[in-house]
């Protein structure tokens, strides 16, 4: 499978033993339809960071989420959050709430009546805080769910999720249809609490300049398997986007000592984006006696189309 | 801003309530508006009824006929129909969503284990379906028992809540079985379809095989294993094997546990929870296809070929299409084959060997034996009194444990299995159930029931009603100590009329002690062999009858009513007697002129004789009557023909003395005799040594115009 070839990690371990992980990864697969969807050797998440999840369509980003939350069972392998195994375990749930991409609300129910069926199964649920993001974000809780928009219903569950007092909050792509002021507003509540109550967020969402801003970790799927986990800071360590200039044109091999990620070449122009330490980069790239060298910073955004593009998962192939 | 409570955390009230209780309470809840509909329609089913009772109460011709069956009808209608319709639809309530991604999202992330989230909505479900229907049913029977109204309602109230509560279950269990609502209602009503189909094919199956006894238990004992037992014994009866669909629902339920707990979210959207039940489910279907369809008339390769269709079918739906198709293909056609193998190998060994099997005369015990009309199945042979006893077939079996008669019926189980072939052809043989129960020494029961006797069989069957064993059965008051108590009573019978239809004419108004104690007297005075051929003249009948002598569906309240408990007033009904009364039998002639009751019994018999006129009826052909039985005292005879084809005004008295003469009420041979029919349908039998006479003197009696 793809997804074996790609458990190549190379900065996966770098802060292993320094913060205390409470999701945890262990050799996990999944299948569905009989085809694996999931295959991470080993992944920790560590406790109170908000980790974000990133990968193409398919990728499994959500299988990653529903496994987590214990919707889903593992096939082989072990998931254990705080240590225990999640599935089926209502005391580990107990202090997780899965937002999907889709969230259902009870039929023909209010804000008021979603607000008792939570109180049921979340005893730490917060009530003061659900009156306070209500009125915040001005949702009417009398009104049925199922006249709100779809960025209103975001919204109610967001709110929910906050209320129940989650020491885990599993947010699938849950930002989406929201509009972009109540964007902001719903991502810096979510911050402020999240730092609050040391809340563990995992995020995943398209919207990579979003996972950029809070982000303090992320994890790269691609067909099922992890390509990354690591912080954001070390991510764009270890990036680089160079463009340099020469006396002659240059041919694509001159480059080949590079861990290449992309390679444009216009002439005597080069646009190089390259993985590596900056100082053996910047050494490497003097031994090539270009007449100029400048460094452009990357956004996630940047790094994964370049990263999938190195994967074989661009556009150019797309149509080729 | 600071967010939400500060400090240490308060936790709900709801904490303390158990999670499953929480999610039982919430659907309880949220599903009110269907609980106090459910509530208020079974309530009100009483109260049209009941104010149709207090109107025709008040007029001054109470029409209780009328009444009844407003009644009856009205309750039964939405007493039984709403707690049936609710116990399809409350699981689908309780467990819908199994069947929506979106949903399976929220209720499976929930911080409830799966057990008690299933335990939670599966209680909630049956409260919705059962207590709306125990309440209202509860109303109904009380208001019955208040108006002293008898409905089948009042006796199935039981029935009815097993029914709904066993179905719920069922329904449950499709559910945990399936991914989608439509593959659900699919399959659980082909589930249903086929439970039912094999509960009736399989006893038919088996009853094609020569011999085959107990269709009708083999039935029962199949619907015991299924959720609709309650509604084969709705009228109220009740048997020890109600209890195998309670134990079927409490295995369907953790059965139901245990996949909802180990199903898979992903396969939401799927045809099955689980692959296997599909195999199971499918490979059910067809093999209940393929006999259903052949037993109810179709070639044997039509119905595999139905089998076939009904897997294929199945497995397209499940696969979404026409994926897999070769598999698909060989496994429907291995059903096909396995089901041509079982079926051809079945019949070509005889059921493997049951056919042949007799048991060794050495080893048995004890046999009984009945003979029954054929086509008039006993009517109370399975009824149940309202109490749960169970009136079995044992009154109407003769049972044998002399050793001369075990061999007679052994001969006759072993002539059965030589004519084998000619008698399943149904020639020259005589239309007649012949149900063989053999005890075996080591207390096991065989049994074996035939259609068709030949005239060898019935000469050992009359040679087996001249046994003293037979005649002690026959008359239960030839039992030592045995006593029919004071509520039993007596009775002069109608003389002439066929004894299947025999009827009182008049109370004789003798305690039936007195009675049983003269006609022992007399029958044991008789000579042995008069129970088959009389030899003195008859003179009529008398009857101790049951005092429970309402229709046998209502035995329990019309037990009730002469304050007899139910058993009681079975065990009466078992040993009620029509005694044939002949000019030999002294003493209990004696005990009728001394109560002054002699001259009505004779009064029948001397109308008859000195009557203008007597229509008669003439078989054409002579006729074999046959053996009689314990329980009705009642004698069957065979007609080739229809006795009714000519009827004649007989006016010479000559000709009637003749026929007063050799008249027999009862005859049992194994040669033909002549059955006469008068007008009335008064019925008796001439041997056939005087048919030249009868066919003379119907010969000068004038033929009259049917039409």
């Amino acid at each position: 499978m793809q997804c074996t070839a790609l458990r190549a990690k190379p900065w996966n371990m770098e802060t292993k033993g320094m913060v205390r992980r409470v999701i945890v990864f262990d050799q996990v697969k999944k299948f569905l339809d009989g085809n694996l969807v999931l295959d991470i050797a080993d992944l920790q998440i560590p406790k109170g960071s908000i980790y974000g999840l990133i990968g193409a369509n398919g990728a499994g980003k959500s299988t990653m989420m529903r496994l987590i939350s214990g919707v889903y069972t593992v096939d082989s392998g072990l998931l254990t959050v705080d240590g225990e195994n999640i599935t089926d375990n209502a005391a580990v749930k107990e202090k997780m709430f899965f937002v999907p991409d889709d969230p259902y609300f009870l039929p023909q129910t209010t804000m008021e009546e979603m607000t008792e069926f939570y109180q049921c199964y979340y005893p730490d649920f917060d009530t003061v805080l659900y009156e306070q993001l209500m009125a915040s974000f001005e949702l009417p809780s009398k009104n049925k769910i199922s006249s709100y928009s779809k960025g209103m219903r975001r919204q109610a569950i967001l709110l929910l999720a906050l209320a129940s007092n989650p020491k885990y909050l599993l947010l699938d792509e849950s930002f989406d249809g929201v509009d972009p002021v109540m964007r902001q507003r719903l991502r810096r509540v979510m911050i402020d609490i999240a730092a609050d109550k040391e809340i563990t967020v995992v995020i995943s969402s398209h919207n990579l300049r979003e996972l950029d801003e809070f982000c303090d970790r992320v994890g790269v799927l691609y067909h099922g398997g992890l390509l990354y986990d690591i912080t954001l800071d070390r991510l764009k360590e270890e990036v680089h986007k160079y463009q340099l200039a020469f006396s002659e044109p240059v041919a694509k091999e001159a480059f080949s000592r590079f861990r290449l990620l992309s390679c444009d070449i216009t002439g005597k122009f080069v646009t190089l984006v390259i993985r590596g330490e900056r100082q053996v980069l910047e050494r490497k790239i003097g031994d090539l006696k270009p007449l100029a060298v400048e460094e452009f910073p990357l956004s996630l955004e940047e790094i994964f189309i370049y990263e999938m593009g190195a994967k074989g998962y661009d556009y150019k192939d797309i149509f080729a | 801003m600071k967010w939400g409570r500060k400090g240490m955390t308060t936790k709900t009230f709801l904490h303390k309530t158990p999670k499953w209780f929480s999610t039982y309470t919430d659907m309880l809840k949220r599903n009110r508006g269907l609980f106090v509909f459910s509530l208020v329609m079974m309530l009100a089913a009483p109260v049209h009824p009941l104010l149709k009772a207090y109107e025709t109460r008040l007029t001054p011709v109470f029409d209780y006929q009328n009444y009844y069956y407003d009644w009856d009808s009205l309750l039964w209608g939405i007493s039984v129909i709403l707690p049936v319709v609710l116990s399809i639809v409350t699981p689908f309530l309780s467990f819908h969503y199994l069947y929506s991604r979106r949903a399976i999202d929220l209720y499976h992330s929930l911080p409830i284990k799966r057990s008690a989230l299933f335990l939670g909505r599966f209680l909630a479900g049956f409260t919705i379906t059962l207590l709306p229907a125990a309440a209202g049913l509860g109303s109904a029977w009380a208001i019955s028992h208040a108006l002293d109204v008898q409905d089948r309602l009042s006796e199935s109230v039981g029935q009815i809540l097993l029914f709904s509560a066993c179905l719920y279950v069922f329904v449950v269990f499709v559910i945990c079985c399936c991914g989608t609502i439509w593959e659900a209602i699919l399959y659980g009503t082909g589930l249903t379809v086929a439970l039912l189909g094999i509960c009736y094919s399989v006893p038919e199956f088996a009853a094609r095989l020569y011999g085959f006894s107990g269709s009708i238990e083999l039935g029962d004992w199949l619907l015991a294993f299924t959720p609709f037992y309650y509604m084969a014994i709705i009228d109220g009866s009740w048997s020890w094997t109600a209890v195998f669909p309670v134990l079927m629902a409490a295995g369907l339920f953790f059965l139901s546990l245990l996949l909802y707990q180990n199903r898979k979210s992903e396969n939401t959207g799927s045809a099955f929870s689980y692959r296997f039940l599909f195999h199971i489910i499918s490979i059910f279907i067809s093999v209940a296809v393929v006999i259903f369809v052949y037993i109810w008339g179709s070639e044997l390769i039509s119905a595999l070929f139905l089998g076939f269709l009904a897997y294929f079918i199945i497995s397209v739906l499940s696969n979404r299409g026409f994926k897999r198709l070769a598999p698909v293909v060989l496994r429907g056609a291995g059903i096909a084959v396995g089901m041509a193998v079982f079926i051809l190998s079945f019949e070509a060994t005889g059921g493997f060997g049951y056919v042949m099997r007799i048991p060794s005369l050495d080893k048995i015990e004890s046999v009984a034996i009945r003979t029954v009309e054929a086509g008039d199945y006993q009517t109370y042979a399975r009824y149940r009194t309202g109490s749960g006893t169970v009136i079995s077939e044992s009154p109407q079996y003769m049972v044998y444990r002399e050793t001369e008669n075990i061999a007679l019926v052994h001969e006759i189980h072993q002539s059965l299995l030589e004519k084998k072939e000619t008698l399943e052809e149904g020639n020259t043989s005589l239309d007649v159930d012949i149900n063989l129960e053999y005890r075996m020494k080591n207390g096991s029961v065989f049994r074996r029931s035939y259609r068709l006797i030949s005239e060898k069989e019935l000469q050992n069957l009359v040679a087996l009603n001249c046994s003293q064993e037979f005649l002690e059965q026959k008359y239960p008051f030839l039992e030592d100590g045995f006593t029919y108590g004071l509520k039993a009573r007596t009775a002069v019978m109608e003389p002439f009329v066929k004894e299947g239809e025999v009827v009182a004419y008049e109370s004789l108004g003798i305690a039936a002690d007195e009675v049983a104690q003269a006609l022992k007297k007399d029958i044991l005075a008789r000579p042995l062999g008069f129970e088959t051929a009389p030899t003195a003249d008859y003179v009529g009948r008398i009857a101790i009858l049951s005092p429970v002598e309402s229709s046998f569906f209502h035995m329990a309240s019309s037990a009730k009513k002469v304050k007899l408990s139910a058993a009681d007033a079975a065990t009466h009904w078992s040993k009620k007697q029509v005694i044939l009364i002949y000019e030999c039998d002294k003493n209990i002639l004696e005990l009728l002129e001394k109560r002054g009751k002699l001259e009505s019994f004779r009064s029948r018999v001397a109308e008859f004789a000195a009557a203008e006129q007597v229509q008669l009826s003439l078989c054409e052909q002579p006729t074999y009557h046959m053996l009689q039985n314990r329980a009705s005292n009642a004698g069957y005879y065979y007609d080739k023909y229809s006795p009714y084809q000519s009827l004649y005004q007989v006016t010479d008295p000559e000709d009637r003395a003749f026929l007063l003469k050799h008249l027999q009420p009862v005859y049992y041979s194994d040669l033909p005799c002549n059955a006469v029919t008068f007008g009335d349908g008064y019925c008796f039998l001439i041997p056939n040594e005087y048919q030249e006479q009868l066919l003379e003197i119907v010969g000068r009696a004038e033929k009259e115009n049917l039409d």
